[in-house]
């Protein structure tokens, strides 16, 4: 990796299929919201005029169940690609680079409780953060809850030949007010802590571009820096510099 | 002027005939109003055609609103037009004299009395006084008074009655003896302030208002409440002539030194000063002014460098009190721009679930604040420079908040706040829930608590410029000056 | 922290709308109700309504003969004890509506409104209670257009169904048929009549009932279908009757309400640690570039 002086400055963060989701993810989470929220409160004067502007209640219907289908396709992709990757190119979906919560995630997240009250130094981060990986779980875990109850809606009759029919009620219930916690954390939470705290302000660039700044990465996920210079010094000094 | 004059000369003809006339229809039954429905048609009498009645006047012209006054007044201008209330007949004749000199005399019975043209012949809603007037705000009756219907002060009548169903105090049918009594009367008469009050603010009133009459919420209420610019009480007057006199003295100390590098009269320094603030603010530099204005005093961001904890607990209080200010600021200037808009009517009613939240949620901050700082200060580290003075100056603002409460509670209570309203004073409807418990008369304790925290306020602004919080005028101060030196 | 607070200010703002807009908002416009009853009529409006070409006289004929030599009848009757007194509305001879509009009158005569001014009549309501509705509760007989279109219609079923129903209309505008027909004029979505019949006005708490109405547009909807709640309210549920209903709607809210303290909590939570981390970190920055200012 001694391509030039630009490359090797940075580490790479996601690979293209990665930032290729997130756009959908992101574009489909946006209009999923803006839709929804507008039929939720169509009493509302700007309810209505979303509605309007996209051509009445049923084009609502229909541009919120095309955001559906292709945020959930990104989930989709997402779940095939790990299984390639695991069965297939032979990788691991456990250790330090992992999604899955483990114990230092815990303890992260009591020390960072602690510096915030000021009680000691900040947190050593590894690849993903304990915040990146709840918000990675609450997509993963929240698009597949959002998905059942929104298909029960779709198509309540074919759900109701097998199923009570005050359970469309419920996913209705589940539904709104998953909605809101969703559009709650991720419009607020997610950006805020992505790319408006003071450390990242204005924006965080690397979930588009794919690669971060060696500084950077040094200051906020310093145990996957030292990782990657214990690895490199453990592979003859090869390692990303 | 010919023509101006003209028109004046006929149009008093017009006026002498139009009385004229209206005496002629009030003096001689029979001329103006039609008196043939009121008894069988005699013969040889054209026969009414029922557009004749059942047209609907149009209120927007003047022959609609004489159509329908003379429609209501066929009945209502004759002594038989009674109604049986408990056995005892109740006027409801409309004094016509007393009603053509009143200020009412053009508009239609309709336009009030909206609900009543119809079988069964009965008011729901009341009079509609609100689709004309406004509400009064602060200043006129010292407190909106919005639970309390027009008539209960603007009429003869003197018994009054708290309606559960409606929330509101509204004029009685019986008098002290339980009798009917007719409220047929259109005269309004004067307004004498201190008796007028005193029909509902006496001890042991039934309409749920405090025993004593309370002032205005004056200038200095701004901080926090709606309020009015007047003084209020005199003690409010009393604490803010202190007040600016503790702000000329500090003036005064500020402008011993030098100004501008140069010596000279008191008159060349204020001069001087002023041509620097001239300067300051037609240049760039404002920006910058505006940016210490905005990020130190608004945001804090020196107390912010110094101790997160510091920082939280300074804009508990002080975001709270700055957000109250702007809000009661808002209030003042809806009201006065749109008084009969929904967002006016929301916002001057200490009720209304947005303005209890915000007021009950904004109220607890500086509360939680203070008792924070409080703590920090007894069990805080040493480094915490704890003078009496500021310790003082928590005492009182935490007192006042407290105090605060304990009347709203006590408000809710008396006034008698329909509880699904009332829970959105999340602060004050439990306690009046537990000042329920007390069977303590709370109609006059009312008055105590308020003078308790209305005084308590009138203290905290007398000693702004005094101790320790003269900061808040001198800190913004030297931080613009400090920026203007470097 | 200079767009946490724009972003605090545009909260307060959304907040300040929402709150106070609604009592003005067209949710609390729409539920004001049928027109009041009143003596007057408004010959303009009169005049483009759907019985423009009728005389007075024609609906009402007693009122008409009324002074004439050999008619008793008396208008107004100042010395009967009802002068004044009578509803009008509740005591108009509804049968002149039949002899024009028969399949409507024999409809309503079939249906819930008729069956309740029946039991009513039988067993006279407290002062107060709602009374069972006639032509005219429903029909301003004066003024009602004909030729409307479906959503004028619908839009005015909300209202005028909701002055005594407003539990149900409330709930109507909650769910998805309300949403999207009444609040976006969707004319595909079902309106009140819809379901539950024009002037026959049946129940559908019992779902072995209310599947016939869901399948009018819902083809293929199996019996499970008619389970969904579609007025999710107390209102006008009665314990032993509507035992099933009165399950579900429980149910329903039950959820409703964990959901709303779950997400209170998680968000609150959220934004605590978030509000806090903010905070140290500006400390921080602050205190980096400590002296540029």
């Amino acid at each position: 990796m001694k391509n030039n002086q630009q490359v090797t400055q940075m580490v790479k963060r996601f690979s293209v299929l990665q930032r290729t989701l997130h756009w959908v993810v992101m574009l489909g989470f946006i209009g999923l919201g803006l839709t929804g929220f507008s039929l939720a409160y169509s009493d509302q004067w700007w309810g209505q005029a979303v509605a309007w502007l996209v051509g009445g209640a049923s084009h609502l219907g229909w541009v919120h169940r095309a955001c559906a289908v292709a945020t959930y396709g990104a989930v989709v992709v997402h779940l095939l690609w790990l299984a390639y990757f695991k069965l297939v190119l032979g990788g691991r979906l456990t250790g330090a680079d992992s999604m899955f919560p483990t114990a230092k995630d815990f303890s992260d997240l009591a020390a960072h409780l602690k510096y915030i009250f000021a009680a000691g130094p900040a947190p050593r981060f590894g690849r993903f953060s304990y915040l990146e990986k709840a918000d990675y779980w609450a997509v993963l875990i929240g698009m597949n809850t959002m998905g059942i109850t929104g298909l029960v809606m779709w198509f309540p009759e074919w759900f109701s030949s097998f199923l009570p029919g005050y359970l469309i009620n419920l996913a209705m219930i589940l539904h709104f007010y998953e909605a809101v916690l969703a559009v709650a954390i991720k419009f607020v939470v997610h950006v805020y802590t992505a790319h408006l705290r003071p450390e990242v302000f204005p924006l965080e660039k690397n979930i588009f571009s794919g690669y971060e700044p060696i500084d950077r990465l040094k200051h906020e996920r310093p145990a996957q820096w030292e990782a990657l210079q214990a690895a490199a010094e453990g592979s003859g000094g090869e390692g990303v510099q | 002027m010919t023509v101006s004059s003209a028109f004046s000369r006929w149009g008093f003809r017009f006026l002498v005939a139009l009385a004229a006339t209206l005496l002629a229809w009030l003096a001689v039954p029979g001329i103006g109003y039609c008196q043939v429905s009121m008894d069988p048609p005699a013969a040889g009498v054209a026969m009414r055609n029922c557009l004749d009645c059942h047209r609907r006047p149009n209120l927007e012209s003047t022959e609609g609103v004489r159509s329908n006054q003379a429609l209501c007044l066929e009945c209502h201008a004759k002594k038989e037009c009674t109604r049986q209330v408990d056995g005892r007949q109740v006027p409801l004749r409309v004094d016509l004299k007393s009603f053509q000199g009143s200020r009412h005399q053009m508009v239609a019975c309709l336009q009030c009395h909206q609900d009543v043209a119809r079988s069964p012949h009965r008011t729901e809603a009341g009079a509609q006084c609100s689709s004309c007037h406004g509400p009064h705000g602060e200043a006129t009756v010292k407190a909106p008074h919005l639970r309390v219907s027009c008539a209960a002060c603007h009429h003869r009548g003197k018994a009054l009655a708290f309606e559960a169903k409606r929330g509101q105090v509204v004029l009685s049918r019986f008098d002290d003896h339980q009798r009917p009594i007719g409220l047929a009367d259109h005269t309004a008469p004067g307004l004498g302030q201190d008796v007028l009050c005193q029909r509902c603010h006496h001890p042991g009133n039934q309409v749920g208002a405090a025993a004593m009459v309370l002032p205005a919420k004056g200038v200095i209420c701004f901080l926090c409440h709606n309020a009015s610019f007047s003084i209020g009480s005199p003690w409010f007057g009393l604490a803010l002539i202190i007040m600016i006199i503790g702000l000329v003295l500090m003036a005064r100390f500020w402008f011993q030194g030098s100004v501008a590098g140069g010596e000279g009269s008191l008159h060349q320094k204020i001069a001087d000063g002023s041509e620097t603030v001239w300067r300051t603010i037609f240049s760039r530099r404002v920006v910058g002014v505006l940016k210490v204005i905005f990020f130190d005093v608004l945001l804090q961001r020196r107390l912010l460098k110094e101790s997160v904890r510091r920082w939280f607990f300074h804009s508990l209080v002080f975001l709270s009190i700055m957000l109250r200010l702007g809000m009661s600021l808002f209030t003042w200037l809806v009201y006065h721009v749109w008084p009969q808009g929904s967002l006016a009517a929301a916002l001057i009613d200490k009720n209304h679930p947005f303005t209890a939240m915000f007021n009950d949620l904004t109220g607890l901050c500086i509360l939680l604040g203070i008792v924070l700082a409080m703590v920090q200060r007894l069990v805080g580290p040493k480094h915490v420079k704890s003078e009496g003075q500021d310790t003082l100056a928590l005492v009182i603002i935490g007192l006042m908040v407290v105090a605060g409460f304990v009347a709203e509670g006590a408000r809710i209570l008396m006034t008698q706040v329909d509880p699904q309203t009332a829970v959105y004073s999340f602060v004050g409807y439990p306690l009046s829930r537990l000042w329920a418990r007390f069977s303590l008369d709370w109609q006059g304790i009312y008055g105590y608590l308020w003078y308790a925290h209305a005084l308590l306020a009138a203290l905290f602004v007398a000693y702004l410029p005094f101790g320790k919080m003269r900061h808040m005028f001198t800190t913004p101060l030297s931080l613009l000056i400090n920026r203007d030196l470097q | 922290m200079k767009r946490r607070r724009k972003t605090l200010w545009g909260a307060a703002l959304l907040a300040l709308v929402f709150t106070a807009g609604l009592p003005a908002g067209p949710g609390a416009a729409a539920l004001k109700g049928a027109e009041p009853s009143t003596w007057f009529v408004d010959m303009g409006r009169f005049n483009q309504g759907a019985h423009a070409s009728l005389t007075c006289g024609q609906c009402h004929p007693k009122h008409l003969k009324a002074g004439q030599k050999g008619s008793q009848f008396k208008h107004p009757d100042i010395t009967s004890p009802r002068y004044l007194k009578a509803p009008v509305r509740r005591e108009y001879n509804y049968h002149l509506c039949a002899d024009c509009h028969r399949t409507a009158w024999k409809r309503y005569l079939g249906g819930a409104h008729a069956e309740a001014m029946r039991r009513q009549a039988q067993d006279p309501p407290k002062a107060g209670a709602l009374l069972a509705p006639t032509c005219a509760d429903c029909h301003n007989p004066h003024y009602i257009l004909g030729g409307r279109d479906r959503l004028a219609l619908g839009r005015r079923q909300v209202r005028v169904c909701g002055s005594c129903h407003p539990a149900q209309a409330a709930t109507y505008r909650q769910s998805y048929h309300g949403k999207a027909a009444a609040n976006l004029g969707n004319t595909r979505a079902a309106f009140c009549t819809d379901c539950h019949g024009a002037h026959t006005a049946v129940s559908l708490k019992d779902p072995t009932v209310a599947i016939q109405a869901c399948r009018r547009c819902h083809l293929d909807a199996p019996p499970n279908f008619a389970q969904m709640v579609m007025h999710p309210t107390l209102a006008g549920l009665d314990p032993k009757r509507d035992a099933g209903k009165l399950w579900r709607v429980n149910l329903i809210l039950t959820v409703g309400m964990i959901m709303f303290v779950i997400v209170l909590v998680v968000v609150g939570s959220y934004y605590g640690h978030h509000l806090l981390w903010m905070l140290r970190e500006l400390h921080h920055k602050i205190r980096k570039h400590g002296h540029e200012e």
